[in-house]
């Protein structure tokens, strides 16, 4: 079969998304339409959105490849992994792969409440082990967590469990606030009663609202008219207190090797973190709110209930390195895609599109504007037949529908000009690329009309005479590499 | 508000602070439930989310909490897309002057969106957001900030506090001068009444990014590499990458005056700090003198005259001198250090130290030297790191209700933030 390119050379197709961050504060779709205008009036002018040669960081974070697009059907657009709205759908420990239930995720701290840590030294995860307990009298039995790639032990810091089960819930109870916590509740006391004082004194004084007053005092805006009254409550005494030298110990004054200390991470902690929680996410549409991604909630099911990718509605477009050859012919079309690009001299370049869609889709590709290289594109509009499983494609229709009347008899023939070959839902087709300027990465946008037929649109509406045309306009950046 | 108190409230005043603190035990019951209002499941969904979005680190986590839940570098996800890599990965240090608003506000976007959905692991619609800015933050930034926080997550409601107000608030003071010593540079702001002045407020370029600078050329002049295995030493240059000066800044710099001895003696008598390095070409070990470690926040603190960069004693002079004259002695008698910068041992002692030296040198500060001090000292000490401070007095901010400026959903038309530099 053919090979693809793999993703690490500078061959690569880029989806342009228009959503421009969608940082509209209200929730009215009214700017939508304009929006539609304005990106309908550049694909007829064939003017790309993005010149990439001059906004290269914003491509980057505007195109995406299109295993991470989404597709509303009910918008029939295109969605972006930024202009999707999140939500929390399910949370679970990465490591012993229980859910957890919303209300502990925040009163445990993001972190797993069972037995999951990470190893200090070398990060992986610690296993609950029974062993011998050094303390108190020998003989008696009791859990610490050892790590079994570098052989660390809890002892080592010594923490030592009574029981295997809830580690972590034992470890709240050993260490009850360190100095930072009690200092932080003494602030937290003091702040309080300063912020009381202060209302209470203003409401006495100006009758304003409680908090009014003091809101002012934290805002870098000038003076007011009221005077600031003079609190007189006594200074601050902290509840603490930690040696600031402490960390500058002859011990670190002279440190002659500095492997020891770990390269990633507090020093100053050697012991085992808890593990992290993940959140599975679902999206929707911004505009029609219509889940686009909906998770099993369960965290070993990795499955979708909802998923409605843009690569199971738009043609994806690849850059194939061989096409088979058909049945009746001999030749197998190798070494496509491999022509190095040399300014002035014209290059074939190979592209495959495939059909997603159970229905026909008609596709036509336009070569937007650009000054590095002159494109033409040799099939712009085709055909591209319906998905079907693999059984029911029949070898001879191939063969068939290339071997026209005008079609020569050689290995390449092509029944329509510029489609190199056709399999099945997939069409390749021929674009001449004639670099005018020597350049690292040669980007040309195409600007792709896919139209189908929404055989869907019989289940809504009664009128089962005329199914929907649903038109898809959308940008491609169609990299080339380098340019000698 | 100021810290001394008049004698005639006094007495009722005392007696009814300790009736809010209470006896001991109720002292010692109350502090575990302040603690505990995150951890007994108290938390009624009242807690709003802190952001401290620096130049060089990101820290987030919610209000009530004693440490941010995530501290990581900024746009640190920001790496090599797609298949065709248009952009090679750089992934932290995106000066945020040389984009434009476009690509800024969806690095925001991409940076916000990922410690919502990674680290918080909170539903941004749902929970308030305080944001703790610096004083020097660029109003673009502020403005994308506020864009993806209430037009793309739809937050409801955003509240920007004063990162120097804060930070002086973990040290239970509402004026004093905050020192700022971050990555793009240094800060000196005077915070009185708890407001920030800042007509008077004086910067550096010291900061981290010209630290690392530094290192990387001392150590390239005075380091010297081994691969394991070979006899001899080798060049330097190429083993130097990013990870690794950041290394030695962070883990091995500290400030303590050391002796000119240690320098002037003969190189083969330093003593040497030894790590294993690897190269593209195998391991090796890479040694560096050890008066390069405690010399090296000098140059932060006195500048370097050859480019022009003042220090940041100079920095601190320049404020003092622009502060009117009758706040100069309380100001100067609480002085606080935070910044990634100042968590270096010994940064804000040696800093203090030369602020002393510093004004003393001029007959007409001399009485003014006298007063100078640490804002925590000699109650508190170093509970608290002093890069973590100003997220730690956003939270304690926002946990006594004590309001910043608000930022309503409604309100709000993607471009009126509230800006200092033109509504004075």
């Amino acid at each position: 079969m053919s090979s693809e390119l793999d993703s690490g050379s500078q061959l690569g197709v880029l989806y342009y998304c228009p959503c421009s961050g969608c940082m509209r504060t209200t929730d009215a779709p009214v700017k939508a339409s304009k929006q539609k205008r304005e990106f309908a009036e550049l694909a007829e002018e064939c003017r790309a959105p993005l010149d990439i040669s001059t906004q290269e960081q914003l491509a980057v974070l505007r195109t995406w490849p299109i295993e991470k697009l989404y597709y509303c059907d009910d918008c029939s657009e295109v969605r972006c992994p930024h202009c999707v709205i999140e939500e929390p759908a399910g949370y679970h420990c990465p490591n012993c792969t229980f859910d957890v239930p919303t209300a502990s995720v925040r009163s445990e701290k993001n972190s797993c409440a069972r037995n999951c840590f990470h190893c200090p030294v070398c990060t992986h995860v610690l296993v609950v082990v029974v062993v011998e307990s050094t303390q108190g009298d020998g003989g008696q039995s009791c859990s610490v967590l050892s790590c079994a790639v570098c052989m660390w032990d809890s002892r080592e810091i010594g923490w030592e469990f009574e029981t295997s089960t809830g580690i972590s819930a034992q470890i709240e109870r050993m260490r009850t606030g360190g100095p930072a916590v009690k200092e932080y509740a003494s602030l937290l006391d003091y702040w309080r009663t300063v912020q009381r004082t202060a209302s209470a004194t203003a409401a006495g004084n100006h009758g304003l609202t409680s908090s009014a007053s003091f809101k002012h005092r934290l805002t870098s805006a000038g003076l007011h008219g009221s005077t600031t009254s003079v609190d007189s409550l006594p200074p601050y005494k902290a509840a603490c207190y930690v040696d600031s030298g402490a960390e500058l110990t002859e011990d670190f004054k002279a440190l002659e090797d500095a492997n020891m200390i770990p390269f990633n991470g507090d020093p100053r902690t050697k012991e085992p973190q808890r593990v992290r929680l993940h959140m599975k996410l679902s999206r929707r549409c911004r505009m029609c709110h219509h889940i686009l991604i909906k998770p099993e909630s369960k965290a070993h099911n990795s499955r979708f209930k909802i998923q409605l990718l843009a690569a199971n509605f738009l043609p994806t477009i690849t850059f194939p390195n061989t096409l088979p050859a058909p049945k009746a012919r001999g030749s197998l079309l190798e070494h496509l895609n491999t022509t190095p690009l040399r300014v002035g001299s014209t290059a074939p370049v190979v592209l495959r599109f495939t059909n997603p869609l159970y229905t026909e889709m008609d596709v036509s590709v336009d070569v937007g504007e650009l000054d590095a290289a002159q494109t033409d594109v040799l099939a712009p509009r085709f055909t591209l037949p319906p998905f079907a499983e693999l059984w029911e494609y029949d070898e001879d229709e191939d063969d068939s529908s290339l071997a026209s009347p005008s079609a020569s008899s050689s290995g390449r023939g092509s029944g329509k000009r510029g489609i190199i070959h056709q399999h099945g839902n997939q069409i390749a087709i021929q674009l001449d690329v004639t670099p005018r300027a020597q350049t690292q990465k040669l980007t040309i946008p195409l600007c792709i009309t896919c139209t189908h037929l929404d055989d869907m649109a019989e289940m809504d509406t009664s009128d089962t005479s005329t199914p929907r045309r649903i038109v898809n306009t959308f940008w491609a950046y169609v990299s080339l590499g380098m340019v000698n | 508000m100021t810290d001394t108190y008049s004698p005639s409230r006094s007495s009722s005043f005392l007696s009814s602070r300790l009736s809010v603190l209470g006896t001991p035990l109720s002292t010692a019951r109350r502090s575990t439930t302040s603690v505990g209002s995150s951890l007994y499941g108290a938390g009624s969904g009242e807690e709003k989310i802190v952001l401290d979005i620096g130049t060089h680190t990101v820290r987030a986590g919610f209000s009530g909490d004693s440490q941010p839940l995530y501290q990581g570098a900024l746009f640190g996800s920001y790496s090599k897309r797609g298949q065709m890599g248009l952009l090679e990965g750089a992934t932290t240090g995106i000066d945020v002057t040389s984009v434009d608003d476009a690509t800024l506000d969806v690095l925001v976007l991409e940076q916000l969106r990922q410690v919502f959905s990674e680290h918080l692991l909170a539903d941004a619609r749902a929970r308030k957001v305080a944001v703790c800015e610096g004083a020097l933050l660029p109003v673009r930034v502020k403005r994308a900030v506020a864009r993806v926080l209430l037009g793309n997550l739809r937050v409801p409601l955003v509240t920007f506090y004063p990162s120097a107000v804060t930070a002086l608030m973990t040290s239970g003071k509402a004026c004093g001068l905050v020192v700022d010593c971050g990555h793009r540079g240094a800060a000196v702001v005077p915070v009185f009444d708890g407001r920030v002045m800042s007509a008077c407020i004086a910067s550096s370029p010291m900061g981290g990014a010209v630290l690392a600078g530094y290192i990387q050329g001392l150590v390239r002049r005075h380091g010297r590499f081994r691969r394991f295995g070979s006899d001899s030493d080798e060049c330097v240059d190429g083993v130097l990458t990013l990870p690794i000066v950041e290394f030695i800044m962070r883990k091995l710099l500290f400030a303590a005056p050391q002796t000119l001895e240690d320098v002037a003696r003969a190189e083969d008598e330093w003593p040497w700090v030894r790590l294993a390095v690897d190269t593209p070409n195998g391991r090796g070990e890479l040694r560096v003198p050890q008066w390069l470690r405690c010399r090296t926040y000098e140059l932060l603190l006195e500048g370097d005259s050859g480019r022009d960069y003042a220090g940041i004693i100079s920095a601190l002079m320049e404020c003092i001198i622009r502060v009117p004259v009758d706040l100069r002695r309380v100001l100067v008698a609480r002085v606080a250090v935070v910044g990634g910068v100042a968590d270096m041992p010994g940064f804000s002692k040696q800093l203090i130290y030369e602020l002393n030296m510093r004004l003393q040198r001029e007959e007409r500060w001399l009485a003014l030297a006298k007063c100078v001090s640490l804002a925590e000292e000699p109650t508190a000490g170093a509970v608290f790191r002093p890069s973590d401070r100003p997220w730690i007095g956003a939270s304690l901010a926002v946990a006594a209700k004590i309001g910043g400026v608000d930022v309503r959903r409604d309100d709000f038309d993607g471009y009126n933030v509230p800006d200092w530099t033109s509504s004075y």
